[in-house]
């Protein structure tokens, strides 16, 4: 077994985790951990456990500030005012023959507020990684503050570890529109061409210094320059508002997943949440169809027109065509353009003798007489016949495709109008399904869940989520326009450059910055596009394995915007019609290629690693997970529903299986060492 | 050498008006579709009343049409154009110059931009109605041009 492998994780006071060890083995042969626990015993809390001790944030959190503090509430309870009480996670991992233990500590004290209730007051807090060689415990390296910093984004790039551990739930939104600018970066990360960016960043400034100066011999470059800088700083204005968005909708994706499973784990309407649950997943992908249909209807009447409106110069062209055939003069017996060379040469020889090509005789009156009489019969040149004769095929072939318009159109308007009866059926059940649930009264005094409350508020998120994505639409079109508009006024500078004849050394400067800057954007390209291009290949072949599907996918392709597309076999895209489980066994291919690309063969985290979905491809999923636990360590986060008897069985003898479950006081996790 | 002409020019003014068409998808056109595509389209459109560019020495843009050299697909469609005029021998022998049907690619393309302006300023700019009025004048050509032809 090779990589970086997660030993254990210490806990002190933290959360329902309290104090007490969770230890990760493998077997011979996998490394693979399975930890099965009902949602709310804790399951979550691993995930958040593992970010709070490497980055001090706790991202799986529905809303941070209404959130439980991180010391465990009984020991708070418990422990007398005034008393200092430390809440500290250990993570030690393995990698070779060294030991890591990266450790965070944050102190609290317990007190009581006015209004009667015991509050911890935060103090202190600390991040440490202590690493060993093995076999040679007495020499110790302590690091901290930036020293410990810097060894954790060695093992756990601060940028890229939500591809290490991640709620699975959240894969099927791994590709969602937007999301490409995180790719990226995380993509330039692993590329470890962030270095080089930032230097191409100052290189730019300097190109924007040094024209600015050429600019004040000439006023037009200074013109032009300021607006390219004026729409650059546009063009980031719309990014970063495109990225706060995504933030947000990320954090109201986290918070709209934490209702629906709080009321998809309320028995009373249980299947009714599970019923809506699958209409959303509908909806989503019937609005992905409908465009996937526009996109086709565009394709189709583009075709049809150019076939429709040449059909009659076709037609004339092949009546031409076959007529020549038939009269036997395609291709022609002579060629014409022979005989009207020979015929010129004769009058430009004004008289003199000319000699003709076949039999060497000169050319007399009668010979003319023949010439200009097959001139007059001729057809074609043979030049021309040789053309006839190359468009004839895609002529004849475009002819017959255009005799499919009836039956392709009636194809549009039936799938156009099932589509909008399936839209239809599925709006018309989910706003009935909303509407029981908005005036639910909630009569089961042990749940206290409020219903209608929940239902609000999710609507409410439903709403803002949508409007997020209108903003992001709109910084999208922006930026492009930005981005064009940029383009143009760089083609603008350099005429206005070129047609300054000033020398000196700000211009000899300027030379010298701007080939700088393209060859560090030659070279910025040529490392990420070869990662990109490793990245699609290993991406496919996991996607490949994980699929039971052998004859629809065709080919994939990660283009400059590190956008994943699928396509059929025939070459049509379909990555809009992928199921929820096919995306996320796309997300997964992609991220253990980044993985892969990355050269850190760092554990997987993963919470809901195979989703609720059930389909052939949730044990193809299993399957590869289990696989790639042979070269990597995996660690499953599973709900007893989740974890079902299919998958027990292939996972039986070959993952180390724990089962935890909530004290009776529901204060404390039960089933690690040292609470149980 | 005779360069061989494998580009459609473009007047004036109508790179911009390209831009703002993909920008907003009409006719579901985008940079990503072949510029060799996108020229058939607009001259087929325009194929009814070519006109020749309004600043043909010092064109606003160009399609690139390189494969029309290369396929004889490519070949055959852009050529069809003003080969399907051709009324006798002669017109056959000049009209298959490269030269000359791309000129006409051209015009008809040219022509096609302005058919585009007005269909869309019918149609309020919006494309959804845009391509259903387009559908339903399919529907018509194909029954006056092609089912009674058959």
């Amino acid at each position: 077994m090779n990589g970086i492998v997660i030993d254990e994780i210490r806990f002190e006071n933290y959360r329902q985790y309290g104090t007490g060890t969770l230890k990760f083995p493998g077997t011979d042969r996998f490394n693979l951990s399975i930890l099965v626990a009902q949602n709310g015993t804790g399951k979550t809390t691993l995930l958040n456990a593992i970010t709070w001790c490497l980055y001090g944030k706790e991202p799986q959190l529905t809303d941070a500030d209404k959130a439980l503090p991180v010391l465990n509430t009984k020991v708070l309870k418990e422990t007398p005012e005034g008393v200092v009480l430390d809440v500290v996670v250990t993570i030690r991992v393995i990698d070779g023959d060294k030991i890591i233990e990266f450790t965070r500590k944050h102190s609290f004290i317990p007190k009581t507020s006015a209004d009667g209730i015991k509050r911890a007051v935060p103090g202190p807090f600390s991040f440490t990684v202590a690493t060993t060689v093995q076999h040679d415990f007495t020499n110790t390296k302590f690091d901290t503050g930036i020293d410990a910093e810097f060894l954790r984004k060695q093992y756990f790039h601060d940028d890229i570890f939500d591809f290490y551990f991640f709620d699975g739930e959240n894969l099927k939104l791994f590709f969602t529109p937007g999301r490409e600018n995180d790719i990226k970066r995380s993509i330039y990360n692993i590329s470890q061409v962030s270095l080089l960016e930032n230097v191409s960043d100052h290189v730019r400034k300097l190109i924007y210094r040094y024209t600015h100066e050429l600019g004040k011999a000439s006023p037009d470059i200074e013109q032009i320059q300021t607006e390219i800088e004026d729409q650059e700083a546009a063009q980031r204005r719309h990014e970063e508002s495109r990225t706060s968005a995504q933030a947000a909708i990320a954090k109201l994706n986290i918070e709209l997943n934490g209702i629906d499973d709080l009321l998809a784990k309320f028995k009373p309407i249980a299947d009714l949440q599970a019923e809506r649950v699958k209409l959303e997943e509908e909806a989503v992908s019937l609005r992905q169809e409908k465009e996937q249909l526009a996109s086709e209807r565009s394709a189709f009447i583009r075709r049809y027109t150019v076939l429709i409106k040449l059909y009659p110069r076709m037609q004339s062209i092949l009546k031409y065509i076959a007529e020549k055939e038939k009269s036997g003069e395609l291709p022609p017996a002579i060629d014409i353009d022979q005989v009207r060379q020979l015929l010129n040469l004769l009058d430009n020889n004004l008289g003199q003798p000319c000699p003709c090509p076949m039999c060497n005789h000169d050319i007399d009156k009668t010979g003319r007489d023949h010439l200009e009489e097959l001139l007059a019969k001729a057809s074609v040149s043979s030049k021309t016949s040789n053309f006839l004769k190359e468009i004839k095929g895609t002529l004849q072939a475009a002819v017959l495709e255009v005799k499919s318009y009836r039956s392709k159109r009636q194809d549009f308007i039936r799938r156009e109008t099932e589509l909008e009866e399936d839209e239809q059926r599925v709006a018309k059940r989910l706003a009935e399904i909303a509407k029981i649930l908005i005036n639910y009264e909630n009569n089961n005094d042990e749940t206290k869940i409020d219903i209608p409350q929940k239902e609000a508020r999710r609507n409410i998120i439903k709403q803002q989520i949508a409007t997020h994505y209108q903003a992001i639409g709109a910084a999208n079109n922006s930026i492009d326009l930005c981005k064009q508009e940029i383009e143009r006024l760089r083609a603008k500078l350099e005429d206005a450059k070129a047609k300054l004849k000033q020398t000196g050394k700000t211009q000899q400067q300027l030379a010298v910055v701007m080939m700088m800057q393209k060859y560090y954007s030659q070279i910025l390209s040529n490392i990420t596009g070869g990662m990109r291009n490793e990245i699609e290949q290993t991406t496919r072949t996991i996607f490949e394995t994980m699929n039971w599907k052998t004859q629809t996918f065709g080919s994939m392709e990660i283009d400059d915007n590190y956008t994943v597309s699928v396509y059929d076999t025939d070459g049509l895209i379909m990555t809009a019609s992928l199921s929820a489980t096919e995306q996320m066994a796309l997300a997964y291919a992609f991220i253990l290629a980044i993985h892969n690309a990355s050269g850190r063969n760092c554990p997987l985290v993963i919470d809901s690693p195979i989703g609720r979905s059930s389909d052939k491809n949730r044990e193809s999923i299993a399957e590869a997970l289990l696989k790639i636990s042979e070269e990597k360590q995996i660690i499953m986060l599973f709900t007893p529903d989740d974890f079902t008897v299919p998958v027990q069985e292939l996972y039986a003898n070959k993952a180390h299986i724990r089962t935890l479950k909530l004290s009776s006081d529901e204060r404390f996790v039960e089933g690690i060492d040292g609470n149980g | 050498m005779v360069m061989a002409k494998n580009i459609v020019d473009y007047s004036k003014g109508r790179r911009e008006y390209l831009d703002t068409l993909h920008t907003q998808g009409i006719f579901g056109l985008k940079p990503s579709i072949d510029n060799k595509d996108q020229a058939l389209f607009l001259a087929a459109l325009g194929c009814d009343k070519p006109v020749p560019l309004s600043s043909k020495k010092d064109p606003g843009g160009w399609f690139r049409t390189d494969s029309v050299t290369k396929y004889s697909h490519d070949v055959a469609m852009l050529s069809c154009l003003l080969l399907g005029t051709a009324q006798c021998d002669e017109d056959y022998d000049r009209f298959s110059q490269l030269e000359m049907y791309m000129d006409y690619v051209e015009q008809c393309a040219e022509s096609g931009f302005r058919v585009v302006e007005a269909k869309l300023e019918e149609a309020g700019n919006d494309n959804n109605l845009l391509e259903r009025l387009m559908l339903k004048e399919l529907d018509l050509l194909y029954t006056a041009l092609v089912e009674n032809d058959l």
